[in-house]
């Protein structure tokens, strides 16, 4: 294979069940079938697990849901794009588990091959819009309680434990371990994705102030600038609805029939950039490349 | 057989993983340190991805080596989760001393429990074992199956074996194959029930996993891969077999458990014990079963087994007399490097086996000591001398070593018939040591070793010599006396017959043939042979006791000896009869011979007369003792005819009168009538 002009690691980083494999499927299908217009072209296969990567395209193409990715390694593909230029770029994504990001949360712990992963590139981080945990006031629980005529339970107090912790505490602590070794390598650009927007967009927020709204303080943290990350946000939905579950005996559900009869799987992704809409996955890849 | 060993079973910690925002610990009895935390967290996790796993679940085993553990773990899946591929896994973490000692794994079987409801309470506790657990696992039914896993996994130790995943019996097989091994192997065997991907990582590979058909074809056909196969298997792995289908039937792995203890070489020392198990196993564990014991052991390596190597040892020394060849010496080598004293009846077998296998080699672990030399020390005298001497008759320089502990050895002739002696040291030993003198040249002169004679008789002296002839004269043929007596100084003959040691007859016949009638000085006193001969008894030799008679008669005649009428007087009547007889030996004469006057040739033929003018002769021309002429001859014509002979001529009248005289006064009636025969032949 021909050495690519340019070299570039994009790390999908996201907490357990954000969508990486779902967004890394989406993007595979599009790259390989260019049934829409991309920024990106398929250039050439890398290296990598394209077992894996055939696996999960498998699935997204059929409409079901992606299996979560197992606590047992991480698995890389990469691959050979051309710009726009013709050059080619070859893009290497770490599919990593969820929970890998997790323990950097909880453990403050690291595997060293997703150490060494995470030391160069730049960072694509997905943010699941429909599962964020969002801190709760205790005043006002008391008055939603007292408002629908709900007696406040006595509850007991219980250790605190860092899974408990707010999803935004645990995406700012994530993103500050890049501007510390052993995973710094100066300033770096970030594109935000919330992910699951078909469900998130019933806000009637764009992605940015959705991001304001949902995740303040990561956004606080993101203007503030303070570890030097250029930063965009994204709102994308890889499967464009609810896809079939892939256990036994599932009852099939009508978004992914309806999914499916779409002409063009890649018509299903949809992709949020401020006001403008499109299919191509490719777009954030491009700025985070240049 | 009580399933684990004490009775009151052991304590496991134990642990629950599955979903809760991400695949996490949920709930554990203890705390792990960060790296095994790690590893648990992978490998409870599912085995891989879109498989259809066992309702029942799967179960996995592999050490934290950090924490000293071993986790045995089954893993369910969990569909009703919210998202699809979640699993509940619940560990078991048994204590590497524990699980040493455990014989089956139904106890740890039966506390695996599925997570149900909210509560994880149950788990932040840790669990006890039975004992003795309500039910038995069920015995392994596929021997297909355990033909096949067994093959290759101990035929091939470093790779990673896969087989088909049938239904939930498997796990049955699994951990059989567990349970078997011995301590050190078990508790770093991994192995997975059910994967539906390799769940090796880089650093740590697992020894079995059980993969479903469908799998197998694409995913697992790996380098260092290698798929179950019944065509691995080998005889020699027959007993493995028949102690999996039959736990310990034979012995097996209650053999594995005592001598695995030092085997570090993980699966690959399966089929070397196993073939060492086997061997020393034979009824009779003949030479051919210890070599193939030894070359077991060599596969093994030098440093491994040494429990295994020690068993040996003891299987091989309880026949050690059958020993021969290079098995010898693998168990020679053993025992030294083992550096254990053997028990005092075994130390003596084995130094006697080692003498009789190499007399060199005993020398050597005579002087170097140790467990060898101490064997060889303790069996020195128990050996005997015949065993000895022939040994040493293949390695005379043994000898020095030898004989610190077994001097009798030189009062063996045979000991001084070996090759290569150094005589001169050993005479200086024999001098240093007086009392074992007479035995030893005894030895000597007996052997034959005449060419000694002369440095023996300058080491140890004349006296001690003669004092050695006069047992050996018995039992030792005239020509090995002969270099013995040639070595003597006539003094020291001399001193000896005058002191009346040497008083057998033989021995003075032995001198007498060896020296010349006048070699032995008589300075002073009596002659030394007229004293012995006194002193000394006849033999029943005739032959020999003329031939001395004849030798002390040319003595007597000679000028040598101060007492030649005693010496003329103790022979005459001997020689006479022999010479009348036609008996004399020819060396006889022929000593006598050249003391007689010259005849005419016509006369020579009568040599009795010739004895008698010689004789007669002399008395009269040496004015010798009348007393001794009284008593030349106890027959009387023998004496008349001497006096007859002397009455001839006058001096010999005159002699005879004295002689007469000398008879008169004498009490004796016999003698008085002699006196009379010569009055009346004067007249």
């Amino acid at each position: 294979m021909a050495q690519p002009d340019i070299e570039h690691s994009v790390s999908i980083v996201g907490l357990p069940g954000s969508g990486k494999t779902t967004l890394l499927a989406a993007l595979w299908h599009l790259v390989q079938t260019e049934e829409v217009p991309l920024r990106l072209h398929f250039g050439a296969l890398g290296d990598g697990d394209f077992a894996h990567l055939n696996a999960i395209v498998k699935r997204w193409r059929s409409a079901k849901e992606q299996e979560r990715t197992k606590a047992s390694g991480i698995k890389s593909v990469s691959m050979n794009l051309l710009d726009a230029a013709e050059r080619t770029v070859r893009v290497t994504f770490p599919d990593v588990p969820g929970e890998e990001y997790q323990r950097m949360w909880e453990d403050r712990n690291i595997d060293e091959r997703l150490a060494e992963t995470l030391s160069f590139g730049n960072v694509l981080l997905l943010i699941n819009g429909d599962t964020i945990k969002a801190p709760a006031w205790v005043t006002e629980r008391a008055s939603q309680a007292k408002a629908i005529g709900k007696p406040i339970a006595k509850t007991v107090p219980k250790v605190w434990h860092p899974s408990q912790a707010p999803t935004q505490v645990q995406l700012v602590d994530l993103l500050q371990h890049f501007g510390r070794p052993p995973l710094a390598a100066g300033p770096r650009r970030l594109v935000v994705m919330i992910s699951a927007w078909d469900k998130a967009e019933g806000e009637q927020l764009r992605p940015e102030p959705f991001l304001g709204a949902k995740l303040p303080l990561l956004k606080q943290y993101l203007q503030s600038n303070r570890d030097g990350w250029d930063w965009r946000v994204y709102g994308v939905s890889a499967q464009g609805g609810e896809y079939d579950q892939i256990k036994r005996n599932a009852q099939p559900r009508p978004d992914a029939a309806r999914l499916r009869e779409i002409d063009l799987p890649s018509k299903r992704i949809r992709l949020v950039f401020d006001t403008t809409e499109s299919h191509d996955l490719t777009e954030p890849l491009e700025w985070l490349m240049y | 057989m009580a399933d684990v060993l004490g009775s009151a079973g052991f304590v496991v910690q134990q642990a629950l993983h599955g979903y809760g925002d991400g695949h996490r610990l949920l709930a554990a009895s203890a705390s792990l340190p960060p790296t095994d935390a790690r590893v648990m967290l992978v490998l409870s996790d599912a085995s891989g991805s879109s498989a259809e796993f066992p309702a029942n679940g799967y179960l996995t085993g592999y050490p934290l080596a950090g924490s000293a553990k071993f986790v045995l773990a089954r893993t369910w899946p969990a569909p009703e989760m919210s998202r699809p591929g979640c699993v509940w896994t619940h560990s078991l973490l048994i204590d590497f001393g524990d699980l040493a000692r455990m014989r089956s794994a139904t106890g740890l079987i039966e506390l695996f429990r599925r997570p149900e409801g909210g509560s994880r309470r149950r788990y932040e506790t840790p669990l006890k074992v039975a004992a003795s657990p309500a039910r038995r696992l069920a015995k392994v039914g596929d021997v297909g199956a355990a033909t096949a896993a067994l093959g290759t996994l101990y035929r091939r130790p470093k790779q990673k074996v896969v087989a088909q995943y049938s239904d939930s019996s498997d796990e049955i097989l699994i951990l059989a194959v567990w349970m078997q091994q011995w301590p050190r192997l078990r508790r770093g065997f991994r192995f997975c029930s059910f994967a539906a991907s390799d769940r090796s990582t880089s650093g740590e590979s697992f020894d079995l996993q059980l993969v479903d058909r469908n799998i197998l074809a694409h995913r697992f056909r790996l380098p260092g891969t290698a798929i179950a196969s019944i065509t691995e298997f080998t005889a020699a792995l027959e007993p493995l077999l028949d102690d999996l289908l039959s736990p310990d039937c034979e012995g097996l792995r209650s053999f594995l458990r005592d001598v695995g203890g030092d085997v570090a070489s993980g699966r690959a020392g399966m089929l070397p014990l196993t073939r060492l198990f086997a061997a020393t196993r034979s009824s009779t564990f003949e030479q051919g079963d210890i070599s193939t014991a030894f070359e077991a052991l060599d596969e093994l390596g030098p440093a491994q087994a040494t429990q295994a190597r020690a068993f040996v040892v003891e299987q091989a020394l309880s026949q050690v007399e059958k020993l021969g060849g290079p098995v010898f010496q693998l168990i020679m080598d053993s025992v030294a490097s083992t550096g254990k004293e053997l028990s005092k009846p075994l130390a003596e077998r084995f130094g006697r086996a080692l003498w009789s296998y190499s007399p060199a080699r005993f020398a050597e672990a005579l002087s170097e000591g140790g467990v060898v030399g101490n064997a060889a020390d303790s069996s020195l005298r128990s050996l005997s001398r015949e065993d000895l001497i022939e040994g040493l008759a293949t390695f005379p320089n043994a000898a020095d070593g030898v004989l610190k502990r077994r001097h009798d050895l030189l009062a063996d002739p045979l000991f001084w018939r070996l090759p290569g002696l150094e005589t001169d040291t050993l005479l200086e030993a024999v001098a240093a040591d007086p009392g074992i003198a007479a035995p030893v040249l005894g030895a000597m002169v007996s052997s034959g070793r005449g060419d000694i004679a002369d440095m023996a008789v300058q080491r140890l002296g004349g006296a001690r010599v003669i004092e050695a002839l006069k047992t050996a004269a018995n039992i030792a043929s005239s020509n090995q006396l002969v270099p013995w007596l040639n070595a003597l100084a006539p003094t020291d003959l001399a001193s000896a017959l005058a002191g009346g040691i040497v008083r057998e007859r033989s021995l003075l016949v032995a001198i007498a043939r060896t020296t010349h009638p006048d070699s032995v000085p008589n300075d002073y006193g009596d002659d030394p042979w007229a004293i012995a001969v006194d002193g000394s008894t006849e033999s029943l030799d005739i032959e020999a006791d003329d031939f001395l008679g004849a030798f002390l008669l040319a003595r007597g005649l000679g000028h040598r000896s101060r007492s030649p009428g005693r010496l003329l007087s103790q022979s005459l009547e001997r020689v006479h009869s022999a010479l009348a007889a036609g008996r004399m030996p020819r060396a006889g004469w022929q000593l006598i011979d050249m003391r007689l006057p010259w005849v005419w040739s016509w006369f020579e033929w009568d040599r009795c007369a010739r004895v008698r003018e010689a004789v007669v002769d002399r008395f009269i021309g040496s004015n010798l003792d009348p007393a001794h002429f009284a008593t030349l001859a106890s027959e009387d014509s023998l004496w008349h005819s001497l006096v007859d002979l002397a009455a001839r001529v006058g001096h010999g009248r005159r002699y005879l009168q004295r002689v007469r005289r000398t008879l008169t006064e004498a009490p004796d009636a016999r003698q008085r009538e002699r006196a009379e025969y010569i009055k009346e032949c004067l007249h």
